[in-house]
């Protein structure tokens, strides 16, 4: 239906609906933003407030060298001179220079590329070829409708195509012999084009460009795989005699010369000032009000949103709500639709949108929001990579998104050119939020966050030399034993790791310094990038048998368990069936006036130690030590010895067991618990990394930690770090598991875990083993700052979960490890593990 | 860190990740069987042009991260969970015979001026291979042949200038790590028909043999497999591509008699792997056969210096190319 006839219809409803619609229709960002700084209800809910102004273009003219057809191209568009920073973008390519740009979005990073690209087919008369690679398949397909559009613009007979998962095979074929420009994703390279390089020989040969999309996204495992497939792909397009360039696009990161640097061996030219111009952007710290000081308790942050919904929602603009966890984006969905008519909007004109949804029903969700039919959509971060849905006019991030390239990726979304826009950052009582709340240069400023890429650790590099070695044989020099190759040459590892996957794993076979594969395996389907295991679940309709969304398996435990409530769009089903060995969930449509919420049961053995730090008591002593007056016990667990250790911390292997024990039925709306079932499903196992901290049991003792009620508060130390966490480590607490113990089986002693969630590990436990006094001290910021009294979600749990003493004991603790000399670096004696590990 | 410590942490991190490696498969389970043709027709797929089925991202983490990774359509999916890799997948377990091994190189290899090791037979026009005579390939009416095989260019081919052939590969996935250690050309000489059996004493040889492979296929009038036009063609593409050997496939004709045999006979036997068509069409019977499973872990015996069954490899290979011969003949019979 086109836009005029919809909006005639509006216009004739608008009477019938008693005015919302009408009153609100003329609405702008302006009088909202006016609305929320100005009414009192309103005003006292926002902490910060936070504009920048207005901002005119900067253009400069296209590089002379740039072909006339291109230009004219580009101006029949309405684009006469391009944005300064895409004009040196392109020069910087045309110099054969590596580069990157990082800018927010929507500043036309897509023209820095493409000119270049265009340009490069033009002067060899179609010979070039370019691959570009994004991280979702939605993103290259949506990208690749543009660049056929303009290469057909150009009368050319070239082509863009998708590689990817939903490519027929019919048209693979002539992709690979025929297609000028390959859109992909890392996986797809990784285990269907590498591999199968020869049938890629064309692309290899005349290879100009590797265009990266969103390159802040490859960071940890995930990204030190990927910089090993681009090693991959350089050495191979230099086995076919190119050697192409990277362009790589960005947001706005900290250090991006040094990530780039990272990312694929070589130096590039950053251009980071953005001269796309811009109308007034505002930005809102909103914190709900406290309903209980005493226990620390802030209104719900979904909640708030929908409340909010009701001022900043409307026909005349667009707004889009960001949410952490499916669960929410579904809940607030419903909660939305229901309330349409006060919005003055048609239920249908709010959509939510997330990944487990099917390609078909995104695509219609994109379409809706560029074409201003969907005015609200409430959206988990699927949203926030650079699909195109137009600009909006309102973004509203219930809870901080976890990282500032997150939170700045989101406001990104709004903000048409020079009308003004309008963020508001909800703050739910998360410790990191409030943190953030009190701190808003935190959000604001210069960004603190590290991009973590590490592309020789061993476990990554080994597979995928592995996958390297099934494409191409290594060589070394015969004299030195150094690796001769374009992009593994000079790694200082690397000659070990092809030793061992010849001598142990038996896949190599070497000869006169030549490693050739030996193996009727193919290592790139057994070798995953994200360190995410791909065995996804699929959640199919029992009455239809067809999949209706699907989930990963670790969170299949959570989420499609036996009586799980699982929602689409608002959409409720629940669960009949849990096929968990063929990986299937078989679901129901039902009416519910609850939800479900999973809860699982951690246990975490310690495998190994690999490094230690520590210190002394005489170093150290407690401050204010604990008397033993108020206690009961009679005697000290161990003499007071003034010399011996104060505390730990540690670095090394565990073993993990989750299970999925019970889950809750919540009732919608009014939060009440109707009732708890049990689950009944295999634990997942899982070997990764992990920081360890102890406390000696004569510290303990001093701080007050003895068993009991006061053990309680130990976890509380252990929840407030985790959750402080993402402060420093690029990471969210999910991705750090906790395992807290008052006298811990392996070490007899107060110890706390905190392990990698990832199977293998992705290196955070090494961060925080670097770290961890600094995320001590905001931890105690935090804690001395929340203005509950004994405890509560926001600091270090509730005083249920902690005891009346916890939060103070908690605070003791943290500042006893925050202050005072660093532990020392010490070797892990023989002796010492022995003892610990009986 | 030293050498030794990165061998130990590297086996204590990849044994939580990694798969066994490829042992020999007779080391594995000398007794056990695994049908190369069973997993051809199961996964069709696999070993067709597209080779591989890629792994796709996942959904990543539980309730957050969407934006990491979309996935393949799910059909696709669901017919992917059915199918178990190769390496799991086991066909019938049939004792195997005690079987020749040796550790010297084969026997019979000349190496010609290329530097292309082979070894060569001589097969008498009067030669029969089950029931029977290499020579009747002469005798094969070509119209029947066209139309049976759907292809017409086969009415004018000159069959005396045919090329049977057959490879043996390290793997079925394709791939630039699959090599292509065995290729056996038949072809007659005017006098006799001569097996030509092209082998790969080592990858570094590689690029020689295909050359010498391209050459002999381009000067053929028509090439004749049994399911080459899916597998055996693809594989030595790739490998030729990848050492800029131009391949000769595109203008030489193919007549892969998986194809016609199947159309004509589907239904009628257990299955419609060669052995199975041989031994019911033409009586080929093989009592000592290496199957062709076995031959990568054999070529890898060689190469690593282990006692090996490359004999068996070779005698395999030679019944597969004068099978192809006897089939071609039944084809046209009614």
């Amino acid at each position: 239906m086109g836009q005029k006839k919809a909006q005639n219809e509006l216009q004739r409803k608008a009477p019938e609906r008693g005015g919302e619609r009408s009153a609100r229709s003329r609405e702008t960002v302006t009088d909202l933003v006016d609305l929320l700084r100005g009414e009192p209800r309103w005003a006292a809910r926002f902490d910060h407030w936070h504009t920048l102004p207005p901002r005119a273009a900067v253009t400069a003219p296209f590089p002379t060298s740039i072909d006339e057809r291109i230009v004219a191209l580009y101006r029949a568009r309405g684009i006469v001179e391009p944005y300064a920073h895409q004009a040196r973008f392109i020069e910087a390519a045309l110099e054969r220079k590596d580069v990157l740009v990082a800018t927010p979005t929507a500043s036309g990073k897509t023209l820095c590329y493409t000119v270049p690209v265009l340009q490069s087919l033009l002067e060899t008369n179609g010979a070039a070829r370019a691959l570009f690679l994004f991280p979702t398949k939605a993103l290259s397909q949506d990208q690749s409708a543009g660049l056929t559009q303009i290469v057909e613009q150009l009368g050319q007979e070239w082509h863009a195509f998708t590689y990817d998962g939903d490519t027929p095979p019919s048209v693979r074929r002539t992709l690979r012999d025929r297609g000028h420009l390959v859109l992909t994703n890392p996986w797809m390279l990784h285990a269907g084009i590498l591999p199968n390089h020869a049938k890629w020989s064309e692309l290899f040969r005349d290879l100009r460009y590797i265009v990266i999309d969103e390159v802040h996204t490859l960071s940890g495992v995930f990204g030190s795989s990927v910089a090993n497939v681009l090693r991959r792909l350089v050495r191979i397009a230099r086995h076919y005699g190119s050697d192409p360039r990277f362009l790589l696009c960005s947001a706005t990161i900290k250090d991006g010369a040094e990530h780039a640097r990272r990312l694929i061996g070589r130096d590039v030219v950053v251009i980071d000032e953005d001269g796309s111009p811009s109308g007034a952007r505002t930005f809102g710290v909103y914190n709900p009000p406290m309903l209980n000081p005493v226990a620390g308790l802030r209104a719900n942050a979904l909640e708030e949103a929908r409340e909010l919904a009701r001022a900043v929602c409307g026909p005349s603009h667009q707004t889009i709500f960001f949410c952490k966890r499916r669960v929410h984006v579904e809940v607030l969905t419903r909660y939305l639709k229901e309330g349409a008519a006060g919005l003055g909007l048609k239920p249908a004109e709010i959509r939510g949108y997330r990944g487990g949804y099917l390609p078909l029903l995104r695509r219609e969700i994109e379409n809706g929001l560029r074409a201003g039919e969907v005015k609200v959509v409430v959206s988990t971060n699927a949203l926030e990579l650079g699909i195109d849905i137009g600009a909006l006019d309102v973004a509203v991030l219930v809870g901080y998104p976890g990282s500032q390239a997150s939170f700045w990726q989101r406001a990104g979304r709004v903000g048409r050119r020079s009308k003004p826009s309008l963020v508001v950052q909800i703050a739910t009582s998360d410790p990191v939020d409030q943190y953030l709340a009190r701190h808003p240069e935190n959000l604001f400023g210069a960004s603190k966050e590290k991009l973590g890429l590490d592309p020789n650790n061993l476990v990554i590099l080994s597979e995928q030399m592995k996958c390297a070695a099934f494409e191409l044989p290594f060589r070394a020099d015969a004299r030195t034993g150094d690796l001769v190759d374009a992009s593994f040459g000079g790694i200082e590892n690397a000659p070990h790791v092809l030793d061992y996957l010849a001598e142990e794993s038996r896949l190599l076979h070497k000869r006169d310094s030549t490693w050739w594969w030996m193996a009727d395996a193919y290592p790139a389907a057994d070798v995953t990038l994200g360190g995410v295991d791909p065995d996804n679940v699929l959640i199919l309709d029992v009455e239809t048998k067809k999949a209706i969304a699907e989930i990963d398996r670790a969170g299949s435990i959570q989420a499609v368990h036996e009586g799980a409530i699982y929602q689409v769009e608002g959409e409720i089903w629940k669960v009949e069936r849990f096929d968990y060995e063929n990986r299937r969930a078989y679901v129901r449509a039902v009416e519910s006036d609850y939800f479900t919420e999973a809860e699982v049961d951690v246990a975490v053995r310690v495998l190994r130690l690999e490094e230690r730090a520590r210190r002394s008591r005489l170093e150290a002593p407690v401050a204010h030590p604990f008397t033993q007056a108020s206690l009961d016990e009679t005697a000290l667990p161990i003499a007071a010895d003034p010399a011996g250790e104060d505390l730990s911390v540690w670095r090394g292997e565990v073993h993990v067991t989750t299970l999925a024990t019970m889950y809750k039925k919540v009732r919608f709306y009014t939060r009440e618990s109707v009732g708890a079932e049990d689950i009944h499903l295999p634990p997942e196992e899982l070997d990764t990394e992990a920081f360890v901290l102890t406390l000696s049991e004569a510290t303990a003792f001093d701080l007050g930690l003895v068993g009991g009620d006061r053990g309680a508060s130990w976890r509380g130390v252990g929840t407030i770090l985790r959750r402080v966490a993402p402060i420093y480590l690029r990471c969210q607490p999910s991705d750090l598991g906790l395992s807290a113990h008052v006298r811990s089986p392996h070490f007899r002693r107060p110890t706390l875990i905190l392990y990698d969630a990832v199977q293998g590990g992705v290196g955070l436990a090494e961060i925080l083993f670097g770290c961890w006094r600094d995320l001590c001290t905001a931890a105690l910021d935090v804690v001395a700052h929340c203005p509950c009294v004994s405890g509560c979600p926001g600091c270090v749990g509730p005083v249920e979960e902690v005891g009346p003493l916890g939060k103070r004991t908690a605070r003791q603790v943290l500042e006893h490890c925050a202050h005072g000399p660093t532990p020392r670096e010490c070797e892990l004696a023989a002796d010492e593990e022995q003892a610990l590990s009986t | 860190m030293s050498d030794d410590s990165i061998r130990d942490r590297l086996k204590r991190q990849l044994a939580r990740r990694t798969k066994p490696s490829a042992e020999s498969a007779l080391e594995r389970d000398p007794t056990a069987r695994r049908s190369v043709f069973d997993s051809l027709g199961r996964h069709a797929r696999l070993a067709s042009d597209e080779a591989v089925v890629p792994v796709t991202a996942s959904a990543a983490s539980t309730n957050s991260d969407d934006a990491a990774g979309e996935t393949q359509p799910i059909d696709a999916r669901v017919t992917r969970a059915n199918y178990a890799p190769l390496a799991r997948s086991l066909g019938d377990v049939i004792p195997l015979p005690v079987r020749e091994l040796s550790s010297e190189p084969p026997r019979e290899l000349e190496l010609d001026a290329q530097g292309v090791s082979a070894r060569i037979r001589q097969f008498a026009r009067e030669h029969c291979h089950g029931s029977k005579s290499l020579a009747s390939v002469f005798d094969v009416p070509r119209t029947v042949l066209a139309e049976r095989a759907r292809d017409e260019r086969l009415n004018q081919v000159d069959l005396t200038r045919a090329v049977f052939f057959d490879t043996e590969t390290t793997g079925l996935a394709g791939g630039a790590g699959t090599y292509v250690f065995l290729v056996g050309l038949m072809r007659f000489t005017g006098e006799s028909f001569e097996l030509w059996q092209g082998f790969l004493p080592h990858p570094a040889e590689e690029k020689n043999l295909l050359e010498e492979v391209a050459a002999r296929i381009a000067d053929a009038s028509v090439l004749v497999s049994f399911f080459g036009k899916s597998f055996d063609r693809h594989r030595l593409e790739d490998k030729m591509r990848l050492h800029g050997v131009t391949p000769p496939f595109a203008t030489t004709i193919h007549l892969d008699l998986y194809h016609p045999l199947r159309r004509a006979h589907r239904g009628r036997f257990e299955n419609c792997k060669l052995k199975t068509l041989e031994r019911e069409l033409v009586g080929v019977v093989r009592p000592d056969d290496l199957p062709g499973s076995f031959a990568p872990a054999a070529w890898f015996d060689f190469l690593g210096g282990r006692p090996h069954r490359l004999e068996g490899v070779f005698q395999h290979n030679a019944d597969d190319v004068l099978s192809l011969a006897a089939l071609l003949c039944h084809l046209t019979e009614d």
